[in-house]
């Protein structure tokens, strides 16, 4: 049972590392699918704000990481 | 031409990275504890990965392509921004270079420090095998990620198949640790890629429509490519300012 729960949270770390940073993902993702579904805007422009959004959510979650343990490399154990 | 080039480009390169992650726990294994354990353990992991991929392969065709779009759009979005993301703090210099060298060392000496299990040296082929098990299914998801969406898994599994034998070749030849491969390089490439795919996949599958249509992909690409530039630009700053602050 342990070997299977080991197994799923390796799998589940392939997708998920930092969990704020995949859980705006998933809220961006949510936002976007729940205006599909009312039909805000047209499909292109849906299409151009989800792309948007997660690369505003990559700068930030970055620079976040980068001020919270951007000590430099060497001065850090891995 | 262009579900080759789309395909099979990005299976190979993200593949050549998960290769030589495993190929560098394998060689561990085998240099601290013999090489029939190595063996064993990335036999039996390739023949667990080739179960699975015999076991839910064929299961695909009968998933909807619209449910199959968003399902691996959503999953590729996930580890290709994961990818992204650490390669840009890697980087700025945020978090250290993933070394292959010191990687293969400290396992090794770890491997060394253990007991053997007897006859068989079951730590050993655990090693090996948890190794093989883990990137070999990276592999199997990227290469199902970009082919099947996109109708090209031949395509798409001969790239990974390439990069798999180009490192199983090297590693047989030199029996050490690949650590001239640019892993943050082809980590960085590969994250732009498949967060472009995944943002493509996850849109399509959402009713959006990407102007240009296939063209979209680049454009992507490029988009995540200015957005990391900009993202590595500020944390290098942070880092900077940050070990100043450290440093006074």
């Amino acid at each position: 049972m342990s070997a299977l729960r080991k197994a799923a949270g390796e799998l589940f770390g392939l997708f998920v590392e930092d969990r704020a940073f995949a859980l705006a993902i998933a809220i961006w993702l949510a936002t976007c699918g729940a205006l599909a579904n009312v039909h805000v805007g047209s499909p292109e422009a849906r299409a151009l704000a989800l792309f948007a959004g997660l690369a505003i959510i990559l700068v930030a979650s970055v620079v976040r990481d980068a001020r919270n343990i951007g000590a430099p490399a060497r001065t850090r154990r891995e | 031409m262009t579900a080759i080039l789309s395909t099979a480009l990005p299976a190979f390169l993200a593949s050549l990275v998960e290769f030589v992650e495993a190929l560098t726990i394998v060689l561990a294994v085998g240099a601290a504890r013999g090489w029939r354990s190595a063996w064993i353990g990335t036999l039996s992991g390739v023949a667990l990965l080739a179960l699975v991929v015999a076991a839910f392969g064929p299961l695909l065709r009968y998933v909807p392509l619209g449910a199959l779009q968003l399902a691996v759009g959503v999953l590729l979005l996930f580890f290709g921004l994961r990818w992204l993301r650490k390669a840009i703090l890697r980087y700025a210099g945020a978090i250290p270079l993933h070394d292959e060298a010191r990687i293969f060392a400290r396992r090794e000496a770890d491997l060394r420090a253990g007991v053997r299990g007897g006859a068989t040296d079951w730590p050993a082929v655990a090693t090996a095998f948890n190794a093989v098990v883990l990137e070999g299914l990276e592999v199997v998801f990227i290469v199902i990620a970009v082919g099947a969406t996109a109708g090209a898994l031949v395509p798409a599994a001969l790239g990974a198949a390439l990069a798999g034998g180009i490192v199983t070749a090297a590693g047989l030849a030199l029996r050490r640790p690949l650590a001239r491969v640019p892993e943050n390089t082809l980590k960085f490439s590969v994250g732009l890629m498949l967060s472009a795919f995944g943002t493509y996949w996850t849109g399509e599958g959402l009713g959006a429509v990407w102007p240009g249509g296939d063209l979209a992909l680049p454009g992507l690409m490029s988009g995540y490519g200015i957005a990391a530039a900009f993202a590595l630009t500020l944390a290098r700053r942070a880092v900077r300012e940050r070990a100043r602050t450290v440093s006074v």
